[in-house]
C-alpha cells in the first residue's frame, strides 16, 4: 500500500466520522438521508482506494476498460447534476428576490402616497384580491 | 448612463413623421370621458430613462390620464425624481430586477389601487398617448379583456427592415409556442382588463416576459384583440432599445423559463 493510499483512505474515514457525528448530533443541519448518502460516498471512495483492482473489475463489467475512466465518467455526471441543481436553486432564489423587491416597492409607495380612494371599476366588485 | 446623454426632449408624439390617425380614433379625436379615464392605470417600467421619462409622463398627464405609475427598476440616475416631478406615482425597485418584474410590480400596485384597466406603456417615448383611447375602448365596452398594440396592423409604420425581419421570426415562434396568431410579437403597448390583469403572474424577470405574457393570455382563454398603434423610432429609443442580438438571450430566458417554471 502506497503512502498516497494511506493518507487518502485516512481522509475518507475522517469524512465518514464527521458525517456520522453530524447525523448523530445535529439532525437539523441536513436531512438524515442526505448525510447517509454522503457517508456512503466516502465509504465507496475509501474502498476504491484500498482495492484499486475493484474499480478495474467494475470498469470491465461496464465495458469501459480502465478504472480511472469509470471514476472520470461518474465525476462528470455528478458535476452536471450539481450544476443543474445549483442553477435551479439560483433561479428560485432570483424569483424570491424579485418578490421581496416588489413587496418593498409597493409597501413604500403605499406608505408615502396620499391615500386616494380606490376607484371601483365595473366588474371589479367581487373579483379575487390582487396578488403580488 | 450619465446625464450628458440628455437630448432636447420633444413632447411625446411630436417627432414622428407620418401622423397616421387609426380608424379607431378617427371618430372621437382621441378623447375618453373623464370617468372612464379615472379607472385606467398606466404602468411604465423604467430603467435609466431619466432623459425621456419626464416627457413621457407629461404627455400622458396632459392627455388627461390621472394614474400614471412609473416603476423605477433600480435606476442609478434621476429616473425616479424626474418621473415624480412630472406627476407620476413612482415605485422603486431597490434592486434591478428586469422589465418583466417591474411590469408585474406596476400591475400588482394598480390592481391594489382598484384599477379597472391596466395599460403597459414604454418609458422611452416610442408610444403615443393618442393611441390609448383606441386601445382601451374595446375593454371598456366589454368586448375583450386584452388589447395588444400592433405596429404592423393596418398601416405600415416606419419600422427599420432588420427589426421587421426579427419581429417576423418572433411572431412565427410565438404562434408556434402559444397558439396566438399576433401580427406584432413584442409591442410594449397593451391594455388589460382587471380580470385579465389579476391572472398575470410574470415570472420571467427580464425581456422574455413579453412572450410569457402572451402565453398567459392564451392560457386564460379570455378574448383579445390587436389594435393598430404607431411606434415612434426616435434615435433615443433605438439607442436605448433592444438590439437584435438580444433576441438570442430572450429566447434562452424564455426556453429556460418554460422548462423550469
Amino acid at each position: 500500500m502506497t503512502t498516497f493510499q494511506l493518507v487518502a483512505i485516512a481522509g475518507c474515514l475522517g469524512m465518514i466520522f464527521l458525517t456520522a457525528a453530524v447525523v448523530l448530533q445535529r439532525q437539523k443541519v441536513a436531512p438524515r438521508q442526505v448525510l447517509l448518502l454522503w457517508g456512503l460516498l466516502w465509504l465507496v471512495a475509501a474502498a476504491a482506494l484500498a482495492v484499486p483492482d475493484a474499480m478495474t473489475y467494475l470498469a470491465r463489467r461496464l465495458g469501459i476498460g480502465r478504472g480511472a475512466d469509470v471514476l472520470l465518467y461518474f465525476a462528470v455526471l455528478a458535476g452536471c447534476t450539481a450544476a443543474f441543481r445549483l442553477s435551479m436553486a439560483q433561479r428560485r432564489l432570483e424569483q424570491q428576490v424579485t418578490v421581496l423587491v416588489r413587496e418593498l416597492a409597493i409597501v413604500r409607495a403605499e406608505a408615502t402616497a396620499t391615500p386616494s380612494a380606490p376607484v371601483k371599476a365595473p366588474g371589479a366588485a367581487g373579483d379575487a384580491e390582487a396578488r403580488l | 448612463m450619465s446625464s450628458t446623454l440628455r437630448p432636447p426632449v420633444d413632447p411625446v408624439g411630436t417627432d414622428f413623421d407620418a401622423p397616421t390617425i387609426t380608424p379607431d380614433l378617427a371618430s372621437d379625436d382621441g378623447a375618453l370621458p373623464a370617468a372612464a379615464q379615472a379607472q385606467v392605470f398606466i404602468v411604465i417600467a423604467a430603467f435609466h430613462e431619466a432623459p425621456a421619462i419626464a416627457a413621457v409622463v407629461h404627455g400622458l398627464r396632459a392627455a388627461g390620464w390621472r394614474h400614471v405609475v412609473v416603476v423605477d427598476d433600480g435606476s442609478e440616475d434621476a429616473t425616479s425624481s424626474e418621473a415624480a416631478a412630472a406627476g407620476a406615482l413612482v415605485l422603486r425597485h431597490a434592486l434591478n430586477r428586469g422589465q418583466g418584474a417591474a411590469l408585474q410590480t406596476g400591475i400588482a400596485f394598480a390592481l391594489r389601487r382598484g384599477a379597472g384597466v391596466v395599460v403597459t406603456f414604454d418609458a422611452d417615448g416610442q408610444h403615443r398617448p393618442e393611441d390609448l383611447p383606441g386601445l382601451i375602448a374595446p375593454i371598456l365596452s366589454g368586448e375583450v379583456d386584452v388589447v395588444l398594440g400592433s405596429r404592423f396592423l393596418g398601416h405600415q409604420g416606419a419600422v427599420p427592415w432588420r427589426r421587421r425581419l426579427l419581429l417576423r421570426a418572433a411572431r412565427r415562434f410565438q404562434r408556434w409556442t402559444s397558439g396566438l396568431a399576433l401580427t406584432d410579437a413584442h409591442n410594449g403597448l397593451r391594455a388589460l382588463s382587471r380580470r385579465m390583469a389579476l391572472q398575470f403572474n410574470l415570472r420571467m424577470d427580464r425581456m422574455a416576459h413579453a412572450s410569457e405574457l402572451v402565453d398567459q393570455i392564451a392560457a386564460s382563454g379570455l378574448r383579445w384583440r390587436e389594435v393598430s398603434v404607431h411606434v415612434v423610432y426616435t434615435d433615443y429609443a433605438r439607442a436605448k432599445g433592444q438590439r437584435g442580438w438580444a433576441a438570442a438571450r430572450v429566447l434562452r430566458d424564455y426556453l429556460l423559463g418554460r422548462l423550469l417554471g
